[in-house]
């Protein structure tokens, strides 16, 4: 079979080449006078590659399987760019970077072959962002809203609770009718797995797929898995749908393009990366955006080592996005979830999406954190203070309550909002945050069973013409939102 | 090309690495020119059919002895090679003829592998450069149609 394929290329491009040197990932191959950079290449023994670039006597390639590659073994060229199967057959699979089937469903259907590496769209193409993209964390679409179209970075340590976020963001949205799509760049096989489990257990299978690269394949492989991603984006997109896409992570994805880089004798810059790592990844995240068919809604993943975010892959991931959901190792230690730090997380373009009254909420909850950050501070000293600054703190806890929430209750902004208000308009001042806990959790749960309910307060928000105005209404009559505790 | 009289008597891939073997092998005994005098170790360990062209050579090569062994080296690893796959064991009086044949289409000096592939049943492939071309039967008989096989088998039968 590998036989036939390399057999059939030879023939139809006369060009045959020799492997003349093998350095981990990549090869340098004497012989196919006419090999263009990026073209694809096969080995006889069934490998293929990827040309990077050539030299008088080599052409440099990428290898993108994990096949033995031995010097002196034949390889042919193709006469092709990369391209890789995207289609509709693609959704509700597990496929690897080169569009093959890793989830033993066998081979895809319903794909058509499409380059991977593309320009992304100029400035005439876009559309202002207009849809708000909720995430179902009230923290996150109160304090750091998204909008369809935006590309936010998500950074923080490991084990801070960043893929937790995004698995419950990639439900929440899937159940809203966006297609979703989990790029793995470089992960374990288990976690791979895991996602991919993830996504049947919760039913999600019509909306969303999976295209991941273990850390045990090629480099090429993984230098792969945000092209392929992107592609399988625009796909859909041109398709007229919304699409949410996450690039799990890219500093795994710098770190691999560094290995190539370096191998390949590039000259190293800052922290050894390519001097051509910024214009990689902005290439990849400005395929992102809202346009006239649909939006790319992009979630890179950046990792960052013991809270520093001043790292060099972690900052230039944060200038060409807009905006960034920081997740604080401390507040994670603190028992926070999910652990996002509203003070250190930024979003450039959200608020423009969000209705009038979430946005008062938002700035409303915004100036409130700080301003309770402040008060714990300065307690902290032991300083005596009045009863109306007491009552602010126990209302600060109650907020702080209120924003840690379990990754299976995914609540719509405007429950959050409407919650938010009940606290801040005093109504359970008096109650113990015990007491306030099992209240919020039947009020998530009547908001989410209860289309009724639900419409209720949906209508009464749209009714409303500020925030100021609900926090009265809400002082004078409280029955709506109690009658979620009966 | 410095040492073309030397490279003129060697015509396949097989006589090359041996010689490269040999001078590899000697390489070190000459070092800094404080070891034995490079014609001793021609006459030594360099076999009869090379020892008198590269002791000429030597002679007409400006340098010491290092030097020209790196030179000759250089030159004998830069000749391109040309790659003939048939489905038979060549004699030496055969690859003195494809040699020549070939030698008078391609100017510049070169060597040549051949390789003997059990698949093919008469002519031959040949790889020049990374340039691929398939002159065996095997390309001519799959290029035959179904149409024009069939006529063929009515005659024969």
């Amino acid at each position: 079979m590998n036989d036939d394929v390399f057999q059939y290329y030879l023939q139809k491009t006369k060009e045959v080449g020799f492997v003349a040197q093998s350095v981990h990932s990549l090869i340098y191959i004497s012989g196919l006078p006419h090999a263009r950079p990026g073209e694809l290449v096969v080995f006889k023994n069934g490998g293929n590659g990827q040309v990077l670039s050539l030299s008088k006597d080599y052409a440099e390639v990428l290898l993108l399987s994990n096949t033995q590659v031995s010097v002196g073994s034949e390889v042919a060229r193709t006469n092709e760019t990369l391209q890789v199967g995207i289609g509709d057959g693609l959704l509700g699979r597990l496929v690897n970077p080169l569009g093959n089937a890793l989830d033993n469903k066998g081979t895809l259907k319903n794909v058509s072959p499409f380059y991977i590496d593309r320009d992304p769209p100029s400035l005439l193409e876009r559309r202002p962002l207009e849809k708000s993209l909720e995430t179902g964390v009230s923290i996150v679409d109160m304090v750091v809203p998204l909008a369809k179209g935006q590309r936010e970075l998500i950074i923080g340590d490991r084990k801070t609770g960043k893929t937790e976020f995004l698995l419950q963001t990639m439900e929440y949205q899937a159940r809203q009718g966006t297609i979703c799509i989990y790029a793995l760049i470089g992960q374990r096989m288990n976690d791979i797995q895991k996602t991919h489990d993830f996504i049947i257990q919760k039913k999600i299978t019509d909306q969303c797929l999976i295209i991941a690269s273990s850390s045990s394949q090629s480099a090429g492989l993984i230098y792969l898995t945000p092209f392929t991603a992107m592609t399988a984006a625009e796909y859909f997109r041109d398709q007229g749908h919304d699409v949410l896409l996450i690039l799990d992570d890219m500093t795994t994805h710098a770190r691999v393009y560094r290995e190539i880089s370096l191998l390949a004798k590039r000259f190293p810059g800052r922290s050894s990366f390519p001097g051509d790592i910024f214009f990689l990844h902005a290439k990849i995240v400005e395929r992102a955006g809202n346009f006239k068919n649909g939006s790319i809604t992009c979630l890179p993943v950046a990792e960052s080592v013991l809270g520093d975010i001043s790292g060099y892959i972690q900052t230039n991931l944060m200038s060409m996005t807009d905006g960034h959901i920081y997740f604080d190792i401390d507040l994670y230690d603190k028992g926070a979830r999910p652990a996002v730090s509203p003070f250190l997380s930024v979003t450039r373009v959200g608020h423009q999406v969000q209705t009038p009254i979430a946005k008062q909420a938002s700035r409303e909850l915004s100036s409130f954190l700080v301003n309770y950050e402040r008060l714990k501070q300065f307690t902290h000293f032991g300083a005596e203070v009045g009863e109306s600054t007491q009552s602010m703190l126990r209302q600060g806890e109650k907020i702080s309550r209120f924003l840690s929430q379990r990754d299976d209750i995914s609540l719509p902004v405007t429950g959050s909002v409407y919650f938010f208000a009940g606290i801040l308009s005093g109504i359970w001042n008096e109650d113990s945050l015990e007491v306030f806990t099992g209240k919020m959790e039947k009020y998530y749960k009547k908001y989410i069973d209860n289309q009724t309910y639900r419409s209720q307060i949906e209508q009464l928000l749209i009714n409303t013409n500020n925030f100021k105005d609900l926090l009265t209404s809400l002082k004078s009559d409280s029955s709506l939102i109690q009658s979620a505790f009966t | 090309m410095k040492h073309s009289n030397v490279v003129r008597h060697i015509l396949t891939v097989d006589e090359r690495d041996s010689l490269v073997s040999i001078l590899e092998s000697i390489k070190p005994k000459i070092f800094q020119d404080r070891g034995v005098p490079l014609t001793n170790l021609i006459d030594s360990s360099i076999p009869v059919s090379f020892a008198g062209i590269i002791k000429e050579d030597k002679a007409s090569f400006l340098g010491n002895d290092s030097a020209y062994l790196e030179s000759l080296l250089s030159d004998l690893e830069s000749i391109p090679v040309l790659l003939l796959r048939a489905g038979f064991y060549p004699s030496n009086l055969t690859i003195q003829k494809v040699y020549a044949f070939f030698a008078s289409t391609v100017l510049d000096p070169f060597f040549i592998r051949f390789e003997y592939d059990v698949r093919i049943i008469g002519g031959i492939i040949v790889v020049w450069k990374g340039r691929y071309l398939d002159l065996t039967l095997n390309s001519y008989f799959e290029a035959i149609s179904q149409e024009e096989i069939e006529p063929l088998l009515k005659k024969i039968s």
